[in-house]
């Protein structure tokens, strides 16, 4: 008797430092943070005002139409580049391996590092000019002005400069999904007639269901939460998004600390939100509970 | 049939190359970057290589020295600086273009420009009185056409139809007077250049960028070594706490699994930055703030989650009938993971610490608001590249610097990568 009892308590012994930890290092910032975002800077009285100075804020209503346009594009086009390059690799020609090896690259790459590369690339003077003229593709006097495009194209630019960090990531988990799945139900989907396209549509992805979900639901949380990379490349302000606006108001900007840990509430429940809906429409939820 | 296969193929490892140069375009120019000059950086066309010799001229200009190096980008010498302080030119020519100039080699150099100079000194002398009018006369008419060409847009907007002909006319003379003036001075330069300068090359220290990089941000390398500090703490807390866990998702079912199971992403949704911000204040009182254990502390909440998936999807790897086995020869539960399951899950588990060492390593968002004047590598980096007096060339050495362990890293675990992904399912 007395050894299922302790068995049945050695899980939970297992988890509890995690909880321990989660409740001191996590769930105490987050609290203070939700409560000080109420409290006025300098005489602690409860007040609205650090939200009200972000929704009277002209950056606001940009910053989530950015985010909105940025999560939505660079969601949508990375998962489809990840998917199909995860397919390739997945087909074990010659070479796989040096070509996973390769694509596992971008994912290391430090932010910083990933800054500097595309800063000192789409300068005017910079090596993408350089190497669409050695290429022959631009004249001397033909460089491109890529940081000078209008709000739209910087904020497309910068979808391309993540995604060529990020897909890696992606393509790692689809991958992995994709070398568990068993072969005889995709062979015989192709004994049955099915073509290349209907196997993958119809047998491949629901498969892959459970690491598809993962893989999104991983990169709509990051991809809310774009800012690095944005102020590297054009600095504060210049292509507003939510998070670096928290950043600006924390960095840039005096006395407006209380501001940013509203604002940071502000995105922490965009985020929350946005995530809810997804495992709720995918129904990882009930999966869960099987 | 056969031609049709041999098509989708060829077209299948073309869009493979494809794939591998998008990918490594950008990372090849940055490796570039990072060991050319500053001359050679800040030139345009930036070369598809850096060079390793730099191509000197040294010419008298008056009683000094006028120093010239050559530039790929633009096929001619480009003046680096005129003096007759040697010291000063060295140290100068080494900043500007990453080559040393040895004294010995430099006195070879005015010794044979002096013999030149002598032997040729009326020629040179009436070469640059030539080049001084040439160049005076080329200001003129290019001063010339400025002001024409504004006379024009008054001309245009005030809608004159014959002064605007005249005007035009008149530009159109000016410019080909410009040329012939600058095809004149091209040649001259050619002669002055053949009797009145020498040419030497000196090898390029190619390094030298990372060199300067430690030298010249003067916390580069504490910084470094406070990063190592800080991921080796955070592997050491994240794998200890992660793993427990790790452990109980593999081999029980408890309450909250499925729960604890979506606190990775839980976690991540507040913002690390703002959690961040609070963790100053907490951290302050703690006496962690701007210290390796602080920041540790705060990167175990995003690598503690990971770990957990990842440990747990190692552990399931193994089979619970070996530990069941040891249990019937009379080891305890814990003797039985210890002698058996550690030893065999240790290869992921260190992977298992690699992936969050890297993570450790490369975070730059929190650590720019969590330090303060003890700041780890990536914020050094970070300040040189959106800082007013970074150089490109600079910042890519420390980027590169940054990057490569993480990649080396990446590279080594590659194979549990996919494995730890492969058991994850939310």
């Amino acid at each position: 008797m007395t050894k299922t009892y302790s068995k049945r308590w050695i899980p939970y012994i297992l988890i509890a430092p995690t909880i321990v930890y989660y409740i001191v290092f996590w769930l105490r910032p987050v609290i203070s943070a939700v409560y000080y975002s109420f409290f006025d800077e300098n005489n602690n009285v409860f007040t609205l005002n650090n939200y009200i100075t972000i929704f009277k804020d002209e950056y606001f209503k940009q910053a989530v139409v950015n985010t909105a346009i940025f999560v939505i594009i660079s969601v949508t086009l990375e998962f489809l580049v990840a998917l199909g390059l995860a397919l390739i690799i997945n087909k074990k020609f010659k070479g796989a391996n040096i070509l996973l090896s390769i694509a596992l690259i971008p994912m290391a790459l430090p932010a910083v590092a990933v800054g500097a590369m595309w800063s000192s690339g789409f300068a005017t003077y910079g090596w993408v000019n350089s190497l669409l003229y050695h290429l022959g593709l631009i004249t001397a006097d033909g460089k491109i002005v890529f940081l000078a495009g209008s709000d739209f194209q910087s904020l497309m630019l910068i979808i391309l400069i993540d995604a060529w960090q990020v897909i890696p990531f992606m393509m790692v988990i689809l991958l992995a999904g994709l070398q568990g799945l068993s072969k005889e139900s995709i062979e015989a989907g192709y004994i049955f007639g099915g073509t290349k396209f209907t196997v993958l549509r119809k047998i491949t992805l629901p498969m892959l269901k459970s690491s598809i979900q993962t893989a999104l639901i991983l990169r709509i949380i990051s991809a809310i939460q774009v800012w690095l990379i944005i102020v590297m490349i054009y600095g504060y302000r210049r292509i507003p998004v939510l998070l670096e606006e928290v950043v600006f108001y924390e960095e840039q900007l005096l006395g407006f600390y209380r501001v940013a840990l509203a604002y940071s509430v502000i995105v922490a429940v965009i985020v929350s939100m946005v995530s809810i809906i997804y495992l709720k429409v995918s129904g990882a939820f009930e999966k869960e509970e099987q | 049939m056969k031609g049709n296969k041999l098509l989708k193929q060829t077209l299948f490892y073309l869009v493979v190359a494809g794939i591998i140069l998008v990918i490594l375009t950008p990372i090849y120019f940055l490796v570039v970057i990072s060991l050319m000059s500053d001359q050679e950086a800040y030139d345009w066309p930036t070369q598809m290589v850096p060079s390793f010799f730099n191509h000197f001229k040294l010419e008298i200009d008056g009683n000094k020295y006028l120093i010239s190096v050559y530039s790929p980008s633009k096929k001619e010498y480009v003046s680096i600086i005129r003096t007759d302080n040697f010291d000063e030119l060295q140290k100068f020519v080494r900043n500007k273009t990453n080559s040393n100039i040895k004294k010995e080699i430099f006195d070879i150099q005015v010794q044979k420009l002096n013999e030149l100079y002598n032997k040729n000194k009326e020629e040179i002398e009436a070469l640059r009185s030539q080049v001084n009018t040439l160049e005076s006369k080329l200001n003129r008419v290019t001063v010339s056409t400025v002001k024409l060409k504004s006379q024009l847009e008054k001309a245009e907007k005030a809608g004159m139809e014959n002064l605007i002909s005249l005007i035009k006319d008149n530009i159109e003379k000016y410019e080909k007077e410009k040329a012939t003036y600058e095809a004149q001075l091209k040649e001259l330069n050619k002669q002055l250049e053949e009797i009145g300068s020498v040419k030497f090359s000196v090898s390029k220290n190619i390094f030298y960028n990372y060199v300067r990089f430690f030298q010249v941000t003067s916390n580069a390398w504490p910084a470094l070594l406070r990063s190592i500090q800080v991921a080796l703490l955070t592997v050491l807390i994240s794998l200890t706490i992660g793993g427990m866990a790790g452990y109980a998702f593999a081999r029980y079912y408890f309450k909250g699994k499925n729960l604890l199971k979506l606190s990775v992403l839980f976690v991540r949704m507040f913002p690390g930055i703002s959690i961040a911000m609070p963790m100053v204040i907490i951290l302050i009182n703690m006496g962690f703030y701007d210290k390796p254990l602080g920041l540790s502390l705060v990167y175990s909440v995003g690598q503690i989650g990971m770990t957990i998936w990842i440990t747990a999807s190692i552990f399931m790897g193994i089979s619970t009938e070996l530990e069941e086995a040891a249990m019937i020869f009379g080891t305890t539960r814990l003797g039985a993971f210890f002698k058996v399951t550690l030893p065999l899950a240790l290869p992921g588990l260190a992977a298992s610490a690699m992936y969050a060492f890297i993570g450790s390593w490369s975070e730059t968002a929190q650590a720019i608001v969590l330090t303060q004047f003890n700041p780890t590598f990536p914020v050094v980096v970070y300040q040189t590249l959106v800082g007013a007096k970074g150089l490109i060339n600079l910042t890519a050495a420390g980027g590169v610097s940054l990057a490569l362990p993480a990649v080396v890293f990446t590279l080594i675990i590659r194979r549990y990568i996919l494995q730890m992904w492969g058991g994850v399912r939310v």
